[in-house]
């Protein structure tokens, strides 16, 4: 359930960029869930309604929109997705990568040269998407 | 600003003190001193929390014995506790494992950690630094600027050199450097221009009590910790 930590940061985040832009009242949130973090969209959308209640945030929608995880290889430059490797990956190996997504380097290398050496270039985690 | 950064301010509001413990060099005894400082801290009544952020050769898993350990999912992540220390260090997501990461992939695994470690209320928090001034000392001073440092040095001459490089840029950003700890120590002159908190001396039966909290404190080397963390 570490979901509600990520959870909290995003509605905080989200009540300051919609101070930043002059909104009074935050209407629409989106939320960008890269797949490389495996967030329990259940869990995640439960602790938001949570969160947003007590904050004073209780009219704000949450859209959250996935992000497939893409990964670029720097040594052979393969273009590579998380989603591929997953059925040769443990669900313990699974769960780190859920807790620290860089971390996937120590768990899966690219498919085609071996080389953990990758640059993540889509869906590694949480961000937050416009407010309104 | 990154969604997680405002996580991290909420994680810390119940630390009350940051301590880094660097150097400009690795295998200068930072991890054994931030460790041992750690317990010792621990041993005084206060509430102690010990962040390994050196990702590519993390040690305190090692020197306080916390295999079979793992943080409990709880809001967050809650750092498993040892001899009262609560830890926290990617060896336990990684095990054994290499973790070739790069310089940006660093940076976003401290925002990470940061993010999602539930620290609780904690009188002081020891960081046991990675060696330099890179990534995560500059992440350190950018979201945990209230960060005291402890800078550790040996006798050699090249360390000294390097270390008052590490000085010279904690000062030009004005952070407060608690004083120098020379480890390994033999020689009475300094020529850092930082107080030296403490000079240890190599201490055999430290690396016989590496894994065991109570060994660990019954060693010269830690009697020499405990006057630091007295001091603090």
């Amino acid at each position: 359930m570490h979901e509600w930590a990520l959870a909290q940061a995003v509605v905080l985040a989200a009540k300051d960029r919609a101070k930043e832009q002059g909104i009074k009242e935050l209407k629409g949130v989106e939320v960008l869930i890269g797949e490389l973090q495996t967030i329990d969209r259940e869990v995640f959308s439960f602790a938001l309604d949570n969160i947003k209640a007590e904050i004073g945030a209780e009219s704000a929608v949450f859209s959250l929109i996935s992000e497939p995880a893409k990964m670029r290889c720097r040594v052979c430059q393969n273009e590579f997705l998380f989603c591929d490797l997953t059925e040769e990956m443990t669900e313990d190996e699974i769960e780190m990568i859920h807790f620290l997504p860089d971390i996937s380097k120590a768990f899966m290398k690219c498919p085609s040269c071996d080389s953990p050496d990758y640059d993540i270039t889509q869906g590694r985690g949480v961000s937050l998407g416009r407010v309104s | 600003m990154d969604p997680r950064e405002y996580g991290i301010r909420e994680r810390l509001l119940g630390v009350k003190r940051i301590i880094a413990v660097s150097s400009s060099k690795g295998g200068v005894g930072k991890s054994s001193i931030s460790s041992v400082l750690a317990l010792c801290l621990s041993k005084k009544g206060l509430k102690t929390g010990l962040l390994d952020l050196d990702f590519y050769g993390p040690s305190i898993s090692t020197i306080l014995g916390l295999s079979g350990l793992f943080p409990e999912e709880d809001k967050g992540i809650v750092p498993p506790k040892r001899h009262g220390v609560s830890c926290m260090s990617m060896s336990f997501f990684l095990g054994d494992r290499p973790a070739p990461l790069r310089g940006e992939e660093v940076t976003d695994s401290i925002i990470e950690l940061l993010t999602i470690t539930q620290w609780g209320e904690l009188d002081i928090l020891v960081i046991d630094m990675p060696p330099g001034i890179g990534d995560a000392t500059l992440e350190v001073l950018r979201l945990m600027p209230e960060t005291r440092f402890i800078v550790v040095s040996t006798p050699s001459k090249v360390v000294r050199q390097v270390v008052k490089r590490l000085i010279a840029t904690l000062d030009s950003r004005g952070v407060k450097v608690l004083g120098v700890v020379e480890n390994m120590s033999k020689r009475r002159e300094n020529d850092i221009s930082y107080p030296v908190i403490a000079k240890i001396g190599f201490d055999p039966k430290l690396e016989e009590a590496l894994g065991d909290p109570d060994l660990l404190l019954n060693t010269d080397f830690a009697r020499q910790i405990g006057k630091i963390a007295h001091n603090l």
